[in-house]
């Protein structure tokens, strides 16, 4: 798992910002992430949770020492996703993914979605 | 070979039968005769038989707003889609008062820190408090949005938020009758193929996007949607607020119409048992598996 931090000079980022750059507005904000930083989650697919009002990918993330580590990924509605090219079965449990994320500021594991790559190379984006 | 006795038979049948005739057309003469004198100009008449030729002119006169729409452009409320939205202390943004534009100011410094449980001033967007817009964010925020025009209301559908506007002539409630509430009180009228909307008594203190732009209970929310093209919709909107802004103040928001056979999305929900993202005391939650 890679952690690496992009700062943008834009004052007023935190909210204004999710009127710029991130293209699909569900019900609430993604302010408890970090949306200034990314991640890399790279793993085997717990739970795919196709679920309304949010998508989550459980992902058990293998370190280099101890047991695996369980990355909880949020994700927009099934109905934004799916207009993102996203299905009910595009991933499931069992599948290698590597996933863009922006991490949880409280430093839990926890991540807003960016992109994720299939087993199968194809890229779908949040 | 016909005889004198046949052609007696003859023209008495074909009279019998002429008389037959008359005997089935005329009632239904003199009852069509009856019915197109009863028929009142609203096209539907007391038992609530509908005169079809004058209900479809009324439909005829309507636009077609057919299918599902998307909002274009910006989700931000801004005067000029090329107003400086984010350009540090010169958002684009309601002319407020004092008063008001140093909450306006504070309330955006406090939103930067939503869900960071180390600020405790943190505020939460309404949206998310309420699962829904509510007006005016609910005509301005990146959804879907169907229009269902009608003679007598057109309701305005936006994800699973709806507003009924009535266009049949009627006058808002009494004033204790409308308390605030998140769509407001609506009331309208065509003006050609313009359809004015009255809004009044929202609820005080939504969001107007996706920012802490505010607006009093009393304000006054006045649309002109038209079409400016076959697949665009336009909605100007005023607002007037006596207590929280020193001018009108009016920004226009597009729909364009997806192509057709789209499917409408699945309307988000909140708070059912897969919600993750719980308010408690006013703050959004992440709620991760072993969250106690």
């Amino acid at each position: 798992m890679k952690l690496t931090t992009r700062k943008k000079a834009m004052a007023l980022a935190g909210v204004l910002t999710l009127l710029v750059g991130t293209p699909v507005f569900g019900h609430h904000s993604f302010a408890p992430f970090d949306m200034n930083a990314s991640m890399t989650i790279k793993g085997v697919v717990k739970d795919f949770q196709w679920n309304n009002p949010h998508v989550w990918i459980q992902v058990m993330v293998q370190g280099e020492k101890g047991p695996a580590v369980e990355w909880s990924v949020e994700a927009t509605s099934p109905a934004g996703l799916n207009k993102k090219g996203w299905k009910p079965g595009s991933i499931k449990a069992g599948d290698m993914v590597v996933i863009e994320a922006h991490p949880l500021r409280d430093g839990r594991h926890g991540a807003s979605l960016i992109s994720a790559t299939l087993p199968n190379g194809t890229v779908l984006k949040n | 070979m016909t005889t004198q006795f046949s052609m007696t038979r003859q023209v008495h049948v074909g009279a019998t039968r002429l008389l037959r005739s008359l005997v089935v057309a005329v009632p239904v003469l003199l009852l069509q005769a009856g019915c197109a004198k009863e028929q009142p100009a609203n096209a539907t008449n007391a038992a609530g038989a509908v005169n079809s030729v004058a209900r479809v002119e009324q439909f005829a006169k309507l636009p077609d707003w057919s299918g599902v729409w998307h909002l274009v452009g910006s989700p931000a409320l801004l005067e000029r889609e090329d107003a400086p939205a984010f350009v540090p202390g010169t958002r684009n943004h309601p002319p407020y008062t004092a008063e008001w534009e140093a909450q306006y100011v504070k309330d955006l410094v406090n939103a930067e820190h939503q869900g960071d449980p180390n600020y405790p001033d943190q505020i939460t967007d309404t949206h998310t408090l309420y699962c829904a817009a509510g007006m005016p964010h609910v005509m301005a925020g990146p959804w879907e949005y169907q229009f269902i025009a009608t003679p007598e209301a057109t309701t305005i559908v936006v994800d699973k938020e709806t507003r009924f506007i009535p266009t049949d002539g009627r006058e808002f409630l009494p004033e204790d009758s409308m308390w605030p509430i998140l769509r407001g009180w609506s009331n309208g009228h065509w003006e050609g193929d313009t359809l004015v909307v009255e809004t009044i008594n929202v609820k005080e203190g939504l969001w107007g996007d996706f920012t802490p732009v505010k607006f009093s209970s009393k304000a006054k929310y006045l649309e002109r949607i038209r079409s400016i093209g076959p697949n665009m919709i336009e909605n100007q909107v005023t607002i007037m607020d006596p207590v929280a802004l020193t001018r009108p103040w009016t920004w226009t928001k597009r729909y364009e119409r997806l192509a057709a056979g789209t499917w409408p999305a699945e309307p988000e929900v909140c708070g059912n048992p897969e919600d993750r993202n719980p308010i408690v005391d006013g703050k959004l939650q992440v709620v991760l598996p072993g969250d106690k």
